[in-house]
């Protein structure tokens, strides 16, 4: 038994110190940033400081970690409403379409995302007078994160058992009735790591807010931006990070909850 | 007139036609098997019946009404699926007392009915476990369970005994027979195993290419089944 899971742990190893140096260490260092002095020359002197989350508190970070939040919960709440029908149709197809779906939501990935973004300005400017709006950033944040949502709710609901939505109905059930008590149940894990990957990425998707909204609208990874390439603090980028980080890990935390918390009161009823 | 009367149903799937005319009389508290090979529209023909299929042409009529065109969950008809088709995130309670909760039945009166239910199909104590976690003969026991307790005017069984071994199935054969009788159930039930159908059957009707062929008595029937 132990020599066993000694030979295991010989396998994972070389996956152990990839996490460790590519992943840990440089949250590590950031963490550890963080807390460091900028210097008048732009460097960062290794003396021990709480200045940067200070700075954080000012009301012009405050107030852009907001927006940045309500335009993630803007972004993600359109994606629900549009993903997750579209999943559950797209689940329910049958194979050969399905796979046309599949291909057709694929193929825009073959292009580059900054080509893509390019054509809906195009798009945007010709057709419509909202480019450069707040508008124009959702869409283009929705269309950008959308294809996550449908997958995610799609490998959920292919699992679905469509003998058990025909059983409800047999027992009595109406069509939404059915979709209430089995549908949205058996689905609601998928739909919850498609909010987790809609959502984390519309607070950092600055290249969507910087060509749609004209620089006006500025992201939670615009600030980071700002601090690294503008001024040049390391140190205070580095605490913003750790405040998104902390956030990020605090949806993904409550998402993961959220699950077995539906679960079980479904059991205890 | 019949209890339960289909009456010159026909289907198509797309150009494939699976059902050429079926007429079908079942009466109250009647066990009727439907005996056929694989392909030989029964399953069609009992969706049709339970509202999950609407046919071409033709009519369904229970008790007096005609139910052709009703939604499934207006017919008062219950349905054993092949693969149980069990509510997998629900207890097994919550399971058998989906139909009754619907109902909006009082809350005491579930209770008591899903634990009589338990004790009829021997699964006292059963209550709080998940599907997952029962065996094969557990988990048919709880999709009749929750087929039979809202008392449905037929009860359509699509091979319930498909997947069980031998000498489970003529436990429950005879099991299920019994419960037939007690209940008064009307049960249209479907195999492709002629022993099957002649040892549980009132009557058989054997059913070949969309069409019913013959239809009487398991002993009237005994010698057209074995070509």
């Amino acid at each position: 038994m132990k020599s066993k899971t000694r030979s295991d742990f010989k396998k994972v190893l070389p996956l152990y110190i990839f996490t460790l140096i590519f992943v840990l260490v440089p949250i590590l260092y950031a963490i550890f940033l963080s807390f460091m002095t900028r210097t008048n020359t732009w460097s960062v002197e290794y003396v021990f400081t709480l200045d940067n989350y200070r700075e954080l508190l000012k009301p012009i970070y405050l107030s852009t970690f907001a927006d940045s939040f309500k335009l993630a919960v803007a972004v993600t709440f359109v994606d629900i409403i549009v993903g997750y029908p579209a999943g559950l149709f797209m689940a329910r197809l049958p194979e050969k379409q399905r796979n046309f779906f599949f291909a057709a939501l694929t193929f825009p990935f073959w292009i580059n995302s900054i080509v893509r973004i390019a054509s809906i300005i195009v798009l945007l400017r010709t057709y419509t007078t909202i480019l450069y709006s707040y508008e124009a950033v959702v869409i283009t944040m929705v269309y950008a994160l959308l294809p996550f949502m449908i997958y995610s709710v799609y490998s959920a609901a292919v699992k679905l058992d469509n003998s058990a939505l025909e059983a409800a109905r047999m027992l009595g059930a109406s069509k939404f009735r059915a979709f209430l008590d089995i549908t949205l149940p058996l689905t609601a894990k998928g739909l919850l790591s498609g909010i987790t990957l809609t959502f984390i990425p519309s607070m950092c998707l600055i290249y969507i807010s910087d060509l749609l909204g004209g620089g006006k609208f500025i992201l939670a990874g615009n600030l980071i931006e700002n601090q690294l390439m503008k001024t040049h603090n390391l140190p205070l980028a580095a605490a913003i990070s750790v405040v998104l980080m902390i956030f990020t890990g605090t949806v993904i935390l409550i998402s993961n909850r959220l699950e077995p918390v539906a679960k079980r009161r479904r059991r205890a009823r | 007139m019949s209890y339960l009367v289909a009456k010159d149903i026909y289907k198509s799937f797309e150009s494939l036609e699976v059902l050429k005319g079926i007429d079908l009389e079942v009466d109250q508290g009647e066990f009727v098997t439907l005996l056929g090979a694989s392909g030989c529209g029964k399953t069609t023909l009992l969706r049709i019946i339970a509202g999950l299929e609407y046919a071409d042409k033709g009519s369904v009529l229970l008790d007096g009404n005609n139910i052709t065109g009703l939604a499934p969950e207006k017919r008062q008809i219950g349905m054993f699926f092949q693969n149980y088709a069990l509510f997998e995130h629900m207890t097994v309670e919550e399971n058998i007392a989906y139909s009754l909760k619907l109902q909006k039945l009082p809350k005491d009166e579930i209770v008591q009915r899903v634990n009589d239910m338990l004790k009829t199909v021997k699964l006292e104590g059963e209550n709080k476990r998940m599907p997952d976690m029962l065996s094969g003969g557990q988990r048919q026991r709880v999709a009749l369970a929750r087929s039979i307790i809202a008392t449905p005017k037929v009860l359509l069984l699509d091979e319930p005994l498909g997947a069980l071994d031998a000498a489970l199935k003529k436990r429950m054969q005879e099991e299920l027979k019994d419960l037939q009788h007690t209940l008064g159930i009307t049960f249209i039930y479907i195999t492709h195993d002629q022993d099957e159908a002649l040892v549980m059957s009132d009557r058989i009707a054997l059913m070949e290419n969309g069409i019913i062929k013959e239809i009487g008595k398991p002993n009237e029937i005994k010698d057209k089944i074995r070509l």
